[in-house]
């Protein structure tokens, strides 16, 4: 994505720097407005989604694309379906100011910009959306891990991570590999040998 | 026991390690989502796949669940039957269904000994040396590894300078023993029946973890030497070396790691207690200051690299060590109700475990126990598991 746009100019090149080198004062010019400036991402099924732009910098990818100036146009994410774009915008908007991400943001600007966005902790509401916004089949899971793994959105890997680890607790050792598509490749005498030092496991 | 190490030699290794973790996703992400689930399901994980038992006893499994604070600390007790059969028992003080466990398939050897030495390093539980009756002190180490559930052999301790049989006694009367092939008066001392080797530490010796290294050296009581000598266990080189230096006192109560030292309690003699330190960077034994050594009275542990001891010299109340002003102050006392004496601790996080006869548990928080009536509040407690046990030593694990 950040080859799409060739020729970024120097200040912004610089700007992807004062994060790690500590000097800020250079903003990229998309986010020198600090109002509620919106982008428009589209999905790889060419569905169209607004979210506000300080929702859109809890994913480290859209943030460097939008820092590289990749934010004008619409931003093309052809590995994610319309679905489960939706479900993503939905969960940035509502983790707003969640110090999942937040802290992280908070240490990369100096200019205050993000200041409404001072981290809180979730609250019940927040969670209860959380909880909501997992309660969905295996493959649907899967789907927004992927997306949460290439967009590099804290918050969202944290949500689905525990929900794909609270799915499996409690099952059986058939039931995990069957859940998590994965192949006996233990010999019976292996597995049964193991399952007896393990026995204390299954009680 | 034999299986953990052998298999992945033959012909399925290339697709176990091209296999993804899970199918469909990114193995770093298949892993974070793995390294959340609790420590009490990871038995039923390593019987998944070769490739799941694999990634459970890995680095990568340890950091990862380091980097993400999801570590927890289990609790492990040595404890004797009856004066005469040993069990392990496990614990997770952080489960909602509390209880103590018996550790199975433990070697034989583990089970009879006793004055064994009980350490923990990384995810190991070592049990070093001991003696039985009808069998002489011994120099082997066995090891119980958390991460995979199974015992294995390690390293002996350094050869073992035996009492030899012919020698016992000579025309005098006066015992010998060889040492190499020197031999030494035993200067007409009564030996013990059974012999346990005097100048050996196998039985009855003290030890302690510092950084990743296990430092062990002759207890109390062993009788004339010319030099107390230590012995240092490496773990990932599964050996040891030895030392010896003048400056180490004998009769050495325990061993205590504290601030990147080990210091030795010394048994008090008379009214005079005296303890020394041992810097592991240079390699030398110091005096210290020998108001630390009080706690050769009772159990120690060490909370955030402070050291707490619980003084049971009348009824069980706890200490903690004032580095500043070189004193022990006093926390609070427990309450004799629930948890019965002798004890052994262990800290969790910011919490002291307190385990008593018959694995009778308490959990104490340094920072907000409060006290009633001059009895600390304990944060939870177990009852009396079985009367028959006597708490040896405890110590944790944390994956």
């Amino acid at each position: 994505m950040s080859s799409g746009d060739s020729g970024p100019s120097s200040s912004k090149q610089l700007v992807q720097q004062p994060a790690a080198a500590g000097r800020s004062p250079n903003q990229p010019p998309l986010l020198g407005a600090g109002g509620r400036k919106v982008i428009v991402l589209k999905s790889g099924d060419e569905e169209e989604f607004e979210v506000d732009l300080l929702d859109a910098m809890q994913s480290r990818t859209l943030r460097r694309a939008i820092e590289d100036g990749c934010g004008d146009g619409p931003m093309p994410l052809p590995n994610l379906t319309g679905p489960v774009l939706a479900k993503v915008v939905e969960l940035f908007r509502r983790h707003r100011g969640d110090p999942r991400w937040a802290d992280e943001l908070q240490e990369t600007e100096k200019e205050g910009m993000f200041k409404d966005y001072a981290p809180q902790k979730p609250t019940a509401e927040v969670k209860g959306f959380d909880r909501e916004f997992v309660s969905v089949d295996r493959d649907a899971l899967f789907d927004l891990l992927r997306a949460a793994n290439f967009l590099e959105a804290p918050g969202l890997l944290d949500v689905t991570c525990d929900a794909a680890a609270d799915a499996v607790m409690n099952m059986t050792v058939e039931e995990v590999r069957e859940y998590f598509g994965l192949v006996n490749d233990y010999t019976p005498e292996e597995e049964a040998a193991l399952r007896k030092q393990h026995e204390w496991a299954f009680q | 026991m034999a299986s953990a190490s052998s298999p992945p030699q033959k012909s399925g290794q290339v697709d176990v390690l091209d296999s993804p973790l899970i199918s469909g996703l990114p193995d770093d992400i298949a892993l974070l989502c793995l390294a959340r689930i609790p420590r009490r399901y990871h038995g039923i994980l390593r019987c998944v796949s070769k490739k799941w038992k694999a990634l459970l006893c890995s680095e990568e499994w340890r950091s990862c669940r380091q980097r993400h604070d999801l570590q927890e600390t289990w609790i492990y007790a040595l404890c004797r039957r009856n004066k005469r059969r040993n069990c392990y028992y496990v614990f997770d003080p952080n489960s909602d269904r509390r209880s103590w466990t018996c550790l199975q398939s433990v070697p034989p050897q583990c089970l009879k000994r006793e004055g064994m030495a009980f350490e923990t390093i990384g995810s190991k539980l070592y049990v070093l040396g001991g003696c039985s009756w009808g069998e002489d002190s011994t120099d082997e180490v066995y090891f119980y590894d958390a991460s995979i559930n199974t015992w294995a052999k390690g390293c002996p301790m350094p050869t073992p300078r035996y009492i030899d049989q012919k020698h016992l006694t000579d025309s005098k009367g006066f015992g010998t023993l060889t040492k190499g092939n020197t031999k030494m008066s035993l200067g007409g001392r009564v030996l013990p029946i059974p012999i346990f080797s005097e100048e050996g530490k196998r039985c009855y010796f003290v030890s302690a973890v510092l950084g990743d290294r296990l430092y062990t050296t002759d207890g109390a009581g062993m009788g004339s030497k010319t030099f107390q000598t230590w012995d240092t266990y490496d773990p990932c080189l599964d050996s040891w070396t030895s030392n010896q230096d003048r400056k180490l006192a004998a009769d050495v109560q325990k061993l205590i790691s504290l601030d990147g030292k080990i210091y030795s309690i010394h048994e008090p003699n008379h009214e005079f207690h005296y303890a020394g330190t041992f810097d592991p960077t240079d390699n030398d034994w110091e005096h210290s200051n020998s108001e630390i050594a009080l706690c050769w009275r009772g159990p120690t542990v060490i909370v955030d690299e402070i050291l707490y001891m619980l003084d049971e010299t009348s009824g069980a109340k706890l200490m903690r060590w004032q580095e500043e002003t070189g004193d022990w102050v006093s926390v609070g006392r427990l309450s004799p109700l629930l948890v019965k004496p002798p004890c052994q601790v262990v800290a969790n996080g910011r919490t002291i475990i307190v385990i008593g006869k018959g694995l009778s548990t308490i959990a104490v928080d340094v920072d907000k126990a409060a006290k009633v009536g001059g009895m600390l509040v304990s944060s939870f407690s177990l009852p009396e598991l079985d009367s028959d046990l006597s708490v040896l030593s405890c110590k944790t694990i944390t994956i």
